[in-house]
């Protein structure tokens, strides 16, 4: 069993990001570190359910437009405190946890896969047409979280404690037993249930703070970029980005996510300023990059070299 | 009369999707591949299309053959270079894997083509026809047409020829079929690239009637499922009932309800199916 | 003696198939009971039936007294009925000890006394020097003892082995049943097994159940079944049945 990484190496890394207002002035730089940290926890939170569970589903996004539209809408129609609209969010992606896993947990394999993505793309289109509730297609802006100025420092310090938060949470389901469960149901349902997991109950159990993570980090992304609309917020895309960021860092780890999104969320960055429009193909090859040589994600490099047993091979070994 | 009118337009768009989950069928039928990337590559099929008309002046219910057969040798390329990796891995990585493949395809698509719609004006596709108080598109007509023929090609080719029982041998039990001969590998590479071809030249035969960009073939991936779970896992003649069926069931809908809630038809169906009669309703087992 | 497990009047149909037929059985406290028969004569169904991964669709099966017809596979094993696997199935990207902890969990909630036990239970399958190797990169042998392993990790009071023999050369057979003879060391009262070697079944089994296409055609001693005129008919052909079997 992997260890936990010893205090000192973790809590420098927290202390040092958040500290990044007070040293990097720049704009451009801090707001791309902050889209690290919300891809981080957004893959984080995919990890409960694709990585430790196994089951990839490919409709997170689903939770993540709930996050950011119920933030947007409480407040345009009730008047209340963004931030209440945020709690909301994430209550409402646990409800639609419990009724998208209730569907879609009946399936395995690719067939669970595809009904999440029609589960999330329900969603989309229905948020797209109905014009009158949530502005349709067009979308509308979102509400800031912070008051000037300083709005990038703030949103940073807004986004830490939750990627804090998503790491100590991610860290005690990786050492428990509830993620031992989760690992024995991916590994092999039916040898799951022989050793008395129950996988049904776990797989919601899991798929509720995933859900409810994601609707934060949807809520504080379109605060941060004052938009939501069904081609930001409620895109495969953003579902594909999940996945792949924690499967790029290292499914099934602890600081996997956090690898993968920075390994994607720069890399696209660089193609961007360099080849306009390349962001599709870079996530493209790097998926496949993954598939064929790194199953294990960017941190099986480390782990062979700092000789940390490995955790978990492929994702699911071999049939 | 609306009613058959609906009924009729969707069997003519059904053709088409009959062809293009026939393709999926086979793939998934024979490889147990979960192919994400099936409506890049019908995307490819448009863009071909496009090309050949407006460069070349190849009429897309002609040229179509051509479009077949380079789809089918990038796809076997495809196979060879990166597909047959992942095969008897477990579908995680075959998703992402063909995942990975489609995100490429459009994104050099977009880079290549530009993102924007595309459109070509072929006159014969424009034509309207009529019979009695119903009105069809020429260009349906054909594309159902030519989809059809491919469809029943198909059929026949997997029932009367070698490589069609080879194909549907190893579609039966991939662990035995070595044992009489059949070069597994071989039969996947084929396979794959009749079923992108199929996809392609689906695409093709779109053009003419709708539009392309680089982003067009997603749906139809997603569709592709719906309609091979529809007619029962890998079953190619249930795909092809299935892909008639959705036609109408997308018409019917566009036409009681509203255009843009036929998409949410698919996903209903989809789950409905997966959830209460999960072997299609064709299907056997 | 408490009967541990009753198996009443059970029937279960796979569409054409009725792969189980009335079939009714016990197994008491401190038996070891071995179910054999001819190729699909529908031994492991039984199990399937027992541990809940299959529905009955007529009978009672009751463990310890308690109804459990129609239960789930987890409930089966919470209640304390371990089972193996025909084909191996091991979680292959955890550590064997770790393949051992999701049983021993049940009882240990502890992550360290779960990881204790398991040492424990792996020392009594020999396995101990393995246990932090990948249960994928295991020879299948010590897969199959590992299988064992973790049905016994889960606190079972009766094991279902499901030819656990077979793919085992003969010093590894002997093995494992010199292990299933101490397995009261755990807890284990009561085995069940489906086997297809004759010489094991004799040499373990307190009484056992003859099964044919679904029907139960024999029960009793080894020794006096494997005499029965039914039952070398079921095996060899009613040709080999008059003028004594082997």
């Amino acid at each position: 069993m992997r260890r936990l990484p010893s205090w000192w190496p973790t809590v420098l890394f927290f202390a040092a990001v958040t500290s990044m207002p007070l040293w990097m002035h720049d704009g451009y730089v801090l707001q791309l570190v902050f889209r690290v940290i919300v891809f981080a926890v957004l893959g984080i939170a995919w990890n409960f359910v694709g990585g430790y569970a196994g089951q990839l589903s490919l409709g997170h996004v689903a939770y993540f437009g709930i996050g950011a539209y119920a933030m947007t809408l409480s407040t345009e129609r009730i008047g209340w405190s963004p931030w209440f609209g945020v709690v909301l969010g994430a209550v409402l992606a646990a409800v639609m946890a419990l009724l998208i896993g209730g569907v879609t947990f009946r399936l395995r394999g690719p067939y669970f896969t595809l009904s999440t993505i029609a589960a999330a793309e329900i969603i989309r289109v229905l948020v797209q047409n109905q014009d009158e509730l949530t502005h349709g297609a067009v979308g509308t802006n979102a509400p800031l979280l912070f008051q000037a100025p300083d709005l990038d420092a703030k949103f940073f310090y807004g986004a830490m404690p939750l990627l804090g938060g998503a790491f100590a949470l991610a860290s005690w389901i990786h050492g428990s037993r509830f993620g031992y469960r989760l690992r024995a149901i991916r590994e092999n349902e039916n040898t799951a249930m022989a050793v008395g997991v129950n996988p049904a109950v776990d797989k919601l159990l899991a798929l509720l703070p995933s859900a409810m993570v994601t609707a934060l980090a949807g809520s504080i992304y379109a605060s941060y970029f004052s938009f939501v609309g069904p081609d930001t917020v409620l895109t495969l895309e953003i579902s594909v980005q999940a996945a792949l960021i924690a499967m790029l860092g290292g499914a099934a780890t602890v600081w996997g996510p956090i690898l993968g999104s920075i390994v994607l969320t720069l890399t696209a960055e660089i193609f961007k300023t360099y080849f306009e429009h390349t962001h599709l193909v870079v996530y493209g090859l790097l998926l496949i990059v993954v598939v064929i040589f790194l199953p294990g994600g960017v941190i099986s490099l480390f782990q062979r070299r700092w000789k940390f047993r490995r955790e978990a091979g492929p994702i699911g070994a071999q049939q | 009369m609306q009613w058959l009118q609906a009924f009729l337009n969707g069997l003519l768009v059904g053709g088409v999707y009959a062809l293009i989950a026939s393709g999926m069928a086979l793939i998934f039928g024979v490889m147990r591949l979960v192919n994400f990337a099936h409506g890049a590559f019908l995307m490819l099929g448009t863009y071909l299309s496009f090309y050949g008309w407006t460069l070349l002046g190849l009429n897309p219910y002609l040229a179509f053959p051509l479009w077949g057969a380079v789809l089918f040798a990038v796809a076997v390329g495809t196979y060879w270079l990166l597909v047959r990796r992942v095969m008897g891995a477990n579908d995680f990585l075959q998703i992402l894997l063909t995942e990975g493949i489609s995100l490429a395809l459009i994104g050099l698509a977009q880079l290549v083509f530009g993102a924007d719609y595309r459109q070509i004006n072929l006159p014969i596709a424009n034509r309207i026809t009529s019979l009695g108080p119903l009105h069809f598109s020429v260009g349906y007509i054909l594309s159902f047409a030519v989809s059809l023929a491919l469809v029943i090609a198909l059929q026949q080719f997997l029932s009367r020829t070698e490589m069609g029982r080879a194909i549907r041998a190893v579609a039966q039990n991939r662990t035995v079929a070595p044992l009489m001969g059949i070069r597994v590998e071989r039969v996947s590479a084929i396979t794959f690239g009749l079923g992108i071809a199929c996809a392609g030249v689906a695409g093709a035969l779109l053009l003419p009637v709708f539009w392309t960009n680089p982003t067009v073939g997603g749906p139809y991936t997603l569709k592709s499922f719906v309609i091979v779970v529809l007619g029962g896992m890998g079953s190619v003649q249930g795909a092809a009932l299935g892909g008639l069926l959705l036609g109408v069931a997308e018409q019917f809908t566009a036409y009681t309800w509203a255009d843009r809630y036929a998409e949410v038809v698919n996903f209903v169906i989809f789950l409905a199916v997966l959830l209460f009669r999960p072997q299609g309703l064709f299907g056997g087992k | 003696m408490a009967r541990i497990l009753e198996f009443e009047k059970v029937s279960k149909r796979f569409g054409g198939l009725l792969a189980t037929n009335d079939v009714s059985f016990h197994v008491d406290e401190g038996e070891i009971v071995f179910l054999i028969g001819p190729n699909g004569a529908g031994k492991t169904t039984v199990f399937n039936l027992i541990t809940g991964y299959v529905k009955p669709d007529a009978g009672t099966i009751r463990f310890a007294g308690q109804d459990i017809t129609g239960g789930e596979p987890f409930t089966a094993t919470r209640l304390g009925i371990g089972r193996t696997f025909q084909v191996v199935q091991p979680l292959p990207a955890l550590t064997v000890r770790e393949n051992v902890m999701l049983g021993t969990f049940l009882q240990h909630p502890r992550k360290a006394d779960a990881a204790e036990r398991a040492d424990q239970v792996l020392e009594f399958m020999n396995l101990r020097s393995r246990a932090d190797q990948l249960a994928a990169g295991l020879p299948l042998a010590q897969r199959k003892l590992l299988e064992v392993a973790r049905a016994i990790g889960t606190g079972a009071k009766l094991l279902l082995l499901d030819e656990v023999m077979a793919g085992l050369n003969p010093r590894e057979g002997e093995e494992v049943v010199g292990l299933i003879r101490r397995l009261h060391e755990f807890g284990i009262t009561s085995v069940g097994g489906v086997e297809h070697i004759m010489r094991i079944v004799m040499s373990l089994a307190s009484r056992v159940v003859v099964l044919d296409q679904g029907r139960k055609i024999a029960e009793g001693p080894p020794r006096e079944v494997v005499h029965d005129p039914k039952v070398v008919e079921a095996y060899l052909g009613s040709k080999f049945v008059a003028g004594g079997a082997r």
